[in-house]
């Protein structure tokens, strides 16, 4: 058993090494300002669908809320930055720890709850959230003629500042904007796989797959799940505060839309729910498919919407877990009565 | 406190609550037997009220016709979900969460369907009675009327259909147990199958009275959805009488707050409420908790 484990986390070591290389050397041949941003943009999508699967895939916390804590992030760090002229390398971090406060807060609403009581209700409360920034039509400041809502009303804020490489390295700043985007991402994945595979992954899969049981053998369930909540919307937070400040705009539309959670849940459905390289290979085929689509207009939400539909009802372990069964399958015909294991696991 | 006020209030909530009862209706029915979490809800209403819009106002035909559109139409969408999703899930792990997501999906492909076919303009939905009568301190306007009576009716429909009918009783016994009711020789997917049409029918009219008294717009189902699902979680998923007392009950409320705090507050006050009440009680007001073996 040992071994196998070991042998388990030295294939996750190689993709992981692979994945970075090839990482590290795209900007060598992708040159275009467009697509080096949405390569960033996909790692910010990353980040977002690894903590979504953490939370569902992983601890069965079914929460739709997801994007207002992505939200959260960039909010935090857009308010501070245009209502109190805070720089945005000081606001990002206060962003991104806020989300915490924030989070925990929705976890303590839905610690009693399960399943599809706990969807409801964070949707209600994104739903909720988000409708006050929509409605919101007091000035709190105005800018000239325009009228500047707290939060930003249903336009969302602007004129914060960014991540500040334009005027130190003109050019080539969107390739810096990509490298910080990749150190973010890597640091993210790397912690979520050493929490996943950990003692914590454990306990919450434990209470994700049996509440009932997982309890009766003493895990807490809730210090687990308001560490669960704590963790992933950090990282959620630090995704958002960045996505912020690369873009240098936030919006209620971009940030919080019933349509981005779509995206991000067909990402990591479509990619292997709870597994661990499922959110990262969903992300890449998702925004790789949007692309793609992208001169479709409107059918492309169409076929988006239809085709997460379709991968839930045919293929509901997603990509990886396809490949984990195939490999499960081959590596019986080699050496029977280890495939079992091996592919229940990855 | 004046008594136009108070009756202001009460006649909104009265009105309001049997919106969001109507829209509660179909997805109550659907939880309670299936237990299935229909995301693709308000789609169902966003149908109905178009398909009534669609017959009357585009192709030109007689009123009664917008009705039939609206019932054909929702039967029909029940039926795709049943045939393209719920099929191949039924017997499935998982069913109960990859359900949602799955109609989630099609709920967004449907939603921009509508969109890509009607266009993101609004419309005013012909099936509308116009006028109103004066009741001592409020007129109350006929549409208002008709919504109240008619959630009341569709009410009535389900609740006898449950409790009453053979049909009734299967759905009870496949949502208590299904395997134990397939082996009684109950036809587990049939029921499926009728409960998704029935529901597609009963919200695509809902659809339509929704929207008689605000108008038609592809987005219309998401926010009478999120209140249903409110009303749904409050009284106890699955109890549709519970949840038409909630959705009058919430109504009342979130009219009163707006009344007193602004409009813009009513949704926020109603949602602080129904958490503390998840706190305490989390399977519902209504509902039971279940106690199952591990």
């Amino acid at each position: 058993m040992a071994s196998l484990l070991k042998q388990r986390s030295t294939v996750d070591a190689v993709i992981f090494a692979v994945l970075l290389g090839v990482a590290i050397a795209l900007p060598f041949f992708i040159t275009g300002r467009y697509y080096l941003g949405e390569l960033a943009l996909m790692f910010t999508w990353i980040i977002v669908a690894s903590q979504w699967n953490l939370l569902f895939g992983v601890a069965g916390v079914f929460n739709l809320a997801h994007m207002l804590i992505f939200a959260w992030g960039g909010y935090v760090t857009a308010i501070l930055g245009v209502h109190f002229g805070w720089s945005y390398w000081a606001a990002m971090p206060v962003g991104a720890v806020t989300t915490i406060g924030f989070a925990l807060i929705i976890g303590v609403a839905c610690l009693r709850l399960t399943g599809a009581y706990v969807a409801l209700l964070t949707l209600g409360i994104a739903e909720v959230v988000r409708q006050l920034i929509i409605t919101d039509t007091d000035c709190y400041v105005m800018e000239g003629t325009r009228c500047v809502q707290f939060a930003g009303g249903a336009t969302g804020l602007t004129g914060y500042g960014n991540f500040g490489t334009r005027p130190v390295f003109r050019g080539d700043y969107a390739m810096v904007d990509y490298y910080i985007m990749l150190f973010a991402t890597v640091l993210v994945l790397a912690l979520t796989y050493f929490l996943m595979r950990g003692p914590i992954g454990l306990g919450l899969r434990a209470l994700g797959s049996n509440p009932g049981y997982a309890i009766s053998r003493g895990v807490n369930r809730f210090k687990f799940q308001m560490m669960l909540f704590g963790i992933s919307a950090f990282f959620t937070g630090v995704a958002g505060a960045l996505h912020a400040g690369r873009i240098g705009a936030i919006s209620p539309q971009a940030m919080m839309s019933l349509e981005q959670l779509l995206f991000v849940i067909g990402m990591v459905v479509i990619g292997g729910i709870g597994k661990f390289w499922g959110p990262i290979l969903g992300a890449v085929l998702v925004t790789g498919l949007n692309e793609v689509m992208r001169d479709f207009g409107d059918f492309r939400v169409i076929g988006q919407g239809f085709i997460l539909a379709a991968v839930v009802v045919f293929m509901p372990n997603g990509i990886v877990g396809l490949i984990g069964k195939l490999a499960g399958r081959l590596q019986a015909t080699q050496q029977p009565g280890r495939a079992t294991s091996e592919a229940a696991s990855r | 406190m004046s008594p136009e006020t108070v009756a202001q209030i009460v006649l909104t909530g009265l009105t309001v609550g049997a919106m969001y009862a109507l829209a509660t209706i179909g997805l109550s029915l659907i939880w309670g037997s299936l237990g299935m979490l229909n995301m693709a809800h308000g789609v169902f209403l966003t149908i109905g009220g178009y398909s009534a819009y669609a017959a009357v106002s585009v192709a030109g035909l007689p009123w009664p016709s917008g009705i039939a559109a609206a019932l054909l139409f929702g039967a029909l969408i029940g039926l795709l979900l049943y045939l393209g999703v719920v099929r191949w899930m039924v017997e499935t792990a998982n069913f109960e969460t990859n359900i949602i997501i799955a109609s989630f999906g099609v709920a967004i492909a449907l939603e921009n369907s509508v969109l890509r076919i009607f266009g993101g303009q609004p419309f005013g939905q012909p099936l509308v009675m116009h006028g109103a009568v004066d009741v001592g301190l409020v007129s109350i306007p006929y549409q208002n009327i008709i919504i109240i009576i008619g959630s009341a009716g569709l009410m009535v429909v389900a609740s006898y259909m449950m409790r009453q009918t053979r049909l009734g009783r299967a759905i009870r016994a496949v949502s208590q147990q299904r395997d134990a009711a397939g082996l009684m020789g109950v036809p587990v997917q049939r029921i499926f199958l009728i409960v998704l049409v029935f529901s597609g029918m009963l919200s695509a009219i809902s659809g339509v009275m929704l929207t008689s008294s605000t108008q038609l717009a592809p987005a219309l189902g998401q926010d009478p959805m999120i209140k249903a699902f409110i009303m749904c979680v409050v009284a106890g998923l699955g109890h549709i009488g519970g949840a038409v007392a909630m959705a009058f009950a919430l109504a009342m409320i979130e009219a009163a707050a707006q009344f007193w705090l602004g409009a813009r507050w009513g949704f926020p006050t109603l949602l602080t409420l129904v958490i503390l009440v998840l706190i305490v009680r989390p399977a519902g007001l209504f509902g039971r908790v279940s106690i199952t073996r591990l």
